[in-house]
């Protein structure tokens, strides 16, 4: 049956939009890299509600402290805050060059394409002239799946132009150069209508509203002591994350429960009858984040330790720090996690098995639920035993679990990597046949 | 392997490190974050009218304390042209309820005059915020103190997210200065009710009107001291209006008149019971 598994995942690796879109996210990675390391520096390091600052007492003697939190925070904008714009730049390059068309000018197009699909006022139906052109909020992490479809979109566009008979290497000359760009008209004009018909679709479409899955959750079932409904939280959390679809983090809806927690504790001095035993705090932030979303801390410490791959290895090494204080997108990025077929498994079981033990472990009485504010970037090892005002058993008993997630991802990993050898011999195989 | 086997040390120790580092901080946030929750000072913050100083309620509070079993510590807090904040009288150690005063140097009329003072009350609040912790507190203005109450809730409060203001009464408020009829509004009331959306809902409000004719307490016009409604009306939790008749109903004597004192008592302070056995904690369980 695993083999079964194997050969299924290889077909699907095999697929062109796969490809494309593993090469598009390995592209993207060291941009990504850079904008998470910045992030970190700007609200966990240089920021007043920072883990790391708390620890070093930085916000005392460090000078410039304010203005490193903005620089840092400008350098997160302009990197991960425009990654949408970068994607779609090579989904739409890789797409083009699969098919042997302009591959850099199909991404030239896909961003202003983007541009214009995503632009507030294109028609100036708005009277308000003061709204700018450019629409910012599309351009982040958030829409950074979408970005990518437009792009492929764009790349397939390019089509429609005429196919070249040379290949990329070969243009050197200006008159070639003319010859290759012009080529590329029709599929640039093209391009150009659909991002108009896109911004008209999204007009129309703006009436109704996007229905926020995990908002609902929160707000009917969660915030009500329901067992139910935080481990439907935790998957489909985990599924969104996994297809790149990061909601705008629902514990800000959480928030009245959680004063509410801390109000009683304060007032009494003791767990037993707290009024909400189960939220997404005490049992998902707690338990569920343990080893990270969906488990990727666990993920990479099992690649530093078992894989001998090189490139595998690089990126665990250069996103383990920041993966643990709470920044998963390089990692997402880097191995790639998202859309990979061969994690989504363990990515939706690792949160769901550890909220399952979490709550167990409240039910019994054994650690009381967390009820201390956090500072940002916290270790997910550490949350239940700050948060309840230091807990060694805490401590103890997230550490078990890390392990255990360690545990669940291994055979994974290892079918990872050897899928990832097999398709690199393929590889070397049709490149040899096309020579 | 020896160099696989320092990296590990190395590891182990900074991880150590770093736990214990989180503890220590983690376990002074708490600290902290006890103490301004623990806080169980609720202070009442008065704000005298025009040409009034910060001894305006001397008289109000001594009438007060001989009434009650609770004292009531008062602090006068004086803001000067100069940006100087001076202090006299103290908040007694163990008083939940202290009335702290708050006088302007500039205290004349005119709506410049009150956005001017209402930004010094604004940073006197910070300092006293900063100074004492508490939580919540309860805002009595006479006169034009409560058109700079008016002033600083739509202006300046937002900043302060921690801090809740339970009630507000305003004594012989003129929301429309001297204007017999709400048909003229001045500019300083159609700016309150233009920026009333930015009044904290959860206030309860209570506009004390005295009486010296049938329409005016000698100084302020009722109809000046019932526009009161146009901003508040609505957008609060509970908006009052009361007519207070009778001796002591003129402008300036408000302040002492008894009806008053006894509306303060009743509706603006904590209601206090005699404490029942368990010493550490009574206070907490019989405050409302």
């Amino acid at each position: 049956m695993v083999i079964k598994f194997t050969n299924y995942l290889m077909k699907i690796r095999r697929l062109t939009i796969v490809r494309i879109l593993q090469r598009t996210l390995l592209s993207l990675f060291p941009i990504v890299l850079v904008g998470s390391y910045a992030n970190i520096l700007s609200s966990i390091v240089f920021d007043k509600m920072g883990y790391l600052n708390n620890i070093l007492y930085l916000d005392k003697w460090f000078p410039f402290f304010n203005q490193m939190h903005i620089l840092f925070k400008n350098i997160n904008s302009f990197t991960i805050g425009f990654i949408t714009i970068f994607s779609t730049y090579f989904a739409a390059k890789y797409t083009a060059e699969y098919y042997k068309r302009q591959g850099d000018l199909a991404g030239i197009t896909a961003i202003f394409s983007y541009f214009m699909l995503s632009s507030i006022n294109i028609f100036n139906f708005t009277k308000n002239t003061s709204d700018i052109l450019l629409n910012t909020k599309w351009y982040g992490s958030e829409k950074m799946l979408f970005g990518i479809i437009i792009g492929m979109i764009i790349g397939q566009i390019f089509k429609v132009n005429p196919p070249k008979i040379k290949s990329n290497q070969q243009i050197i000359h200006s008159a070639e150069i003319l010859k290759y760009s012009f080529k590329a008209i029709k599929g640039i004009v093209l391009s150009i209508v659909f991002a108009i018909g896109m911004n008209i679709l999204f007009l129309y479409l703006k009436k109704f509203n996007v229905i926020d899955i995990n908002g609902v959750l929160v707000t009917n079932y969660v915030v009500k002591n329901n067992i139910i409904g935080i481990l439907l939280y935790s998957v489909t959390t985990s599924i969104l994350n996994w297809m790149g679809i990061s909601s705008s983090y629902n514990e800000i809806l959480d928030d009245n429960v959680f004063m509410k927690n801390l109000n009683y504790f304060i007032k009494h001095h003791e767990y037993t009858n707290l009024p909400y035993n189960y939220t997404i705090s005490t049992v998902y932030r707690s338990f569920g984040l343990i080893s990270g979303s969906g488990g990727v801390i666990a993920l990479i410490c099992i690649m530093l330790l078992f894989v001998k791959n090189k490139n595998f290895n690089n990126i665990a090494k250069s996103t383990f720090i920041i993966s643990i204080l709470g920044e998963y997108i390089p990692v997402m990025v880097g191995i790639p996690i998202l859309f990979n077929p061969i994690f989504l498994i363990p990515y939706i079981l690792v949160p769901l098995i550890n909220c399952i033990i979490g709550m167990f472990v409240i039910w019994m009485g054994i650690l009381p639920p967390t009820i201390f504010p956090l500072m940002n970037g916290t270790p997910g090892v550490l949350v239940e035993f700050l948060g309840t005002g230091g807990n060694f058993w805490g401590l103890l008993i997230s550490i078990i679990i890390f392990i255990i997630d360690c545990l669940i991802y291994l055979p994974f990993i290892k079918e990872s990597e050897e899928i990832w050898i097999k398709i690199q011999k393929e590889y070397q195989r049709e490149e040899k046949n096309e020579k | 392997m020896k160099n696989k086997t320092w990296k590990l040390i190395i590891m182990i120790i900074v991880s150590i490190f770093i736990i214990t580092m989180s503890y220590i901080s983690n376990k002074q946030r708490i600290k902290e974050l006890e103490v301004f929750y623990n806080s169980k000072l609720s202070p009442v913050i008065m704000i005298p009218g025009s040409s009034a100083t910060e001894n305006r309620f001397d008289e109000f509070v001594n009438k007060l304390n001989n009434q009650s079993v609770k004292k009531h510590s008062l602090l006068k807090v004086k803001a000067w042209n100069n940006g100087k904040i001076t202090y006299r009288g103290k908040i007694v150690r163990g008083d939940n309820e202290p009335i702290i005063v708050v006088g302007f140097e500039n205290n004349h009329d005119g709506y410049s005059n009150i956005k001017k003072q209402a930004e010094m009350f604004d940073t006197i609040f910070a300092e006293l915020q900063s100074k004492y912790n508490f939580n919540n507190f309860k805002a009595i203005g006479h006169s034009n103190g409560g058109l700079i109450y008016t002033a600083f809730f739509e202006n300046y409060f937002y900043k302060y997210d921690d801090v809740k203001v339970k009630k507000l009464m305003t004594i012989g408020t003129p929301y429309n200065f001297n204007e017999n009829s709400i048909k003229n509004r001045t500019e300083m009331l159609a700016d309150f009710i233009k920026n009333r959306n930015n009044i904290p809902q959860n206030l309860i409000v209570y506009s004390v009107a005295g009486t010296k004719t049938y329409d005016s307490d000698g100084l302020v016009p009722e109809q000046s001291v019932a526009a009161g409604k146009y901003i508040y009306q609505k957008k609060v939790k509970h908006y009052t209006e009361i007519t207070v008749t009778g001796s002591d109903a003129q402008h300036s004597d408000l302040p002492q008149n008894d009806e008053i004192l006894s509306l303060i008592q009743r509706y603006m302070l904590d209601q206090w019971k005699f404490p029942t056995k368990h010493k550490k904690d009574d206070l907490i369980d019989n405050i409302e």
